[in-house]
């Protein structure tokens, strides 16, 4: 069992490049037959008990200097959430005429270099599978290659290179202190350094690199960019805000686990978690192209993981660990309906679509689905993870500050509630939903819901955390907000 | 003399590094930017060699080299040829999409490709 570890990183990259080699008339027929052993594999190191970190070596020589992987709770929970999200992309866009050879390859390794960052033990390994998947990103970004991606593709190059040679240079002042690269004997390590103001600097250097890549406030300018530009297929886009971006919240949990016992950084994640959360929704609410409205949206809800990470109760970093699944669903589920609707409609602002119920009944209801959950509705999944992040904080002060981030959150997907009333225009295209995009859809709402009625008992599964709020509590927050507005 | 004490491979690279990052805050050009990048990769090859750098050292190699009471320590060298071939192909990649950009917007200049792709939008 422990050697399946090396499946999760290695089959996705050699089955990309079989398909792109050998170019067999069934690649995505096998696509997906890997899609869904990975599934299977992830939810099966899901229900193990991992309380302790199994480590499996990969020489014959122990850590400090051999190699190994190591998997833990949140690394299965993470590789479930994205070996979920890449089998359902593959599904989604089985017939579209950009799955090439080609695209196929560099999308199933990304896959293995992102599995392959939440298995590594060593900090080094994790800078080498970052920096190829930020090229595997970047080509992705541009693959349709037409004028405003090449902008946006080597724009996200250029930040994320200079983000990481920053977190290179950390490590190098890591190496000089302690000799050792991995965590295991890194947190070991630490406490043990007499002057601890020498880690100021390989701290500083690697918050600096993490920060970049799961964008906080200030920089956050490559984000929407990358995840809202208008060339990339959508899948892409929903890859990039459901996944990508979380393997620097991850990273960033790494770096808490080692460093934390000797720099206190609770107080400093939640401080950069409220501003990036604000900051993220009031650039949103000014946008006008529906791709930008999401894209801006992922910094704000990155920032409220954050928020729950870095809260003093128990229950908050569980509440913001279940963010990054629920996020990871229905930031998903609205990249793939903005895809659907540019097609539909022919056009990218949110002010020229008019009348999907008229449309289409089904596509509409998937969306109210995705607009709840990620405002944070009870019964639905961002309600449960929302409150568990919101735990706790007591006072005035923080009242208020989750009052604006929830009120930024709703006046912004406002204008997506409008894209159902109205008449429909006259069709530039006939589009028809194909019915793997549609069971895509119906799998992503499911999860959304099961992610709210049923949070415990997939917590209890995922997290191995038992959290409660069960569903007549969540019955009665409505009946409290109708009585609110009533 | 104080003078002199600074200058190891350590001080030498953490000011390149900073070369490169002046170059990129303060260049428009695209190309200058790929540069500043080059600058600030070697100035991190230099650092991570010049950490462990023992004159005295011998070389981690050979069957007696217990004998021996200062060896070098081979993980940087070996942690910085990983990071030279991905350095390597990081710069031929932003190459390759820098020519692709110069023929879709006629500049190599950050601020004005921008406000072209603007304008196409």
């Amino acid at each position: 069992m422990n050697g399946t570890l090396l499946l999760f990183v290695f089959l996705p990259i050699f089955a990309g490049l079989f398909v792109y080699l050998l170019k067999p008339a069934q690649n995505k027929g096998i696509a997906v037959l890997i899609q869904l052993t990975l599934v299977g594999l992830s939810a099966v190191w899901c229900s193990r008990d991992l309380s302790q970190a199994i480590l499996v070596p990969l020489l014959q020589i122990p850590l400090p200097y051999g190699m190994a992987l190591r998997i833990d709770r949140l690394g299965a929970f993470m590789m479930l959430i994205s070996n979920l999200l890449f089998f359902l992309m593959v599904v989604f866009s089985f017939y579209k005429e950009y799955m090439t050879p080609l695209f196929l390859a560099i999308f199933l390794s990304l896959q293995g270099f992102i599995n392959g960052v939440f298995l590594s033990v060593d900090i080094f390994n994790i800078y080498i599978l970052v920096e190829v998947s930020t090229i595997s990103v970047s080509i992705l970004i541009m693959f349709k290659k037409d004028s405003q991606s090449m902008y946006d593709g080597m724009f996200y190059l250029m930040t994320n290179l200079v983000g990481m040679a920053f977190f290179l240079l950390g490590l190098g002042y890591l190496y000089k202190l302690f000799g050792v690269l991995d965590f295991v004997h890194l947190s070991k390590a630490l406490p043990l350094l007499a002057d601890k103001k020498a880690l100021a600097i390989p701290f500083s250097l690697i918050f600096t690199g993490i920060s970049l890549k799961s964008a906080l406030l200030p920089l956050f300018s490559w984000l929407p960019k990358a995840h809202g530009t208008a060339s990339a297929p959508s899948i892409v886009s929903a890859i990039l805000s459901g996944v990508y971006v979380k393997t620097g919240v991850f990273l960033l949990l790494r770096v808490h686990e080692v460093f934390g016992a000797v720099i206190p950084l609770q107080e400093l994640i939640s401080v950069f978690g409220f501003a990036t959360a604000i900051g993220g929704f009031v650039l949103a609410i000014a946008q006008s192209d529906i791709k930008l409205i999401l894209a801006y949206h992922t910094v704000s809800q990155v920032g409220l993981i954050l928020i729950g990470l870095g809260g003093g109760h128990p229950l908050n970093p569980v509440g913001g660990v279940y963010h990054i699944l629920a996020h990871a669903l229905f930031k998903g589920l609205l990249f793939l309906l903005a895809g659907v609707l540019i097609e539909i409609y022919g056009t990218r602002k949110i002010s020229e679509m008019r009348g999907l119920w008229q449309r289409s009944k089904f596509l509409s209801a998937t969306m109210i689905v995705a607009i709840l959950s990620i405002t944070g509705a009870p019964f639905f999944s961002g309600g449960f993870s929302k409150y568990f992040i919101a735990y706790g904080h007591e006072g005035i002060g923080f009242t208020v500050l989750f009052t604006l981030i929830n009120a930024g959150t709703m006046t912004s997907f406002i204008k997506f509630f409008r894209i159902l009333g109205g008449k429909f225009p006259k069709p530039k295209s006939a589009f028809r939903l194909r019915k793997n995009q549609s069971f895509v859809y119906a799998v992503m709402t499911g999860i959304c819901l099961i992610l709210g009625i049923f949070g415990e008992q997939v917590a209890a599964f995922v997290l191995g955390a038992s959290l409660s709020y069960p569903i007549y509590r969540q019955a009665a927050k409505w009946l409290e907000y109708l009585a609110l507005y009533a | 003399m104080i003078f002199e004490s600074f200058v190891d491979g350590e001080t030498i690279s953490v000011v390149l590094f900073f070369i490169g990052v002046y170059g990129i805050c303060a260049r428009r050009n695209i190309l200058k930017s790929i540069i500043s990048i080059g600058i600030m990769q070697a100035a991190i090859i230099l650092f991570f060699l010049s950490i462990k750098a023992d004159p005295a050292a011998v070389p981690p190699i050979g069957a007696n080299i217990a004998d021996y009471a200062r060896v070098a320590d081979p993980v940087p060298q070996a942690l910085m040829i990983t990071a030279i071939v991905v350095g390597i192909s990081v710069t031929a990649l932003s190459l390759t999409m820098f020519v692709n950009l110069h023929h879709k917007y006629g500049s190599s200049n950050w601020n004005k490709v921008k406000r072209k792709r603007r304008d196409i939008d």
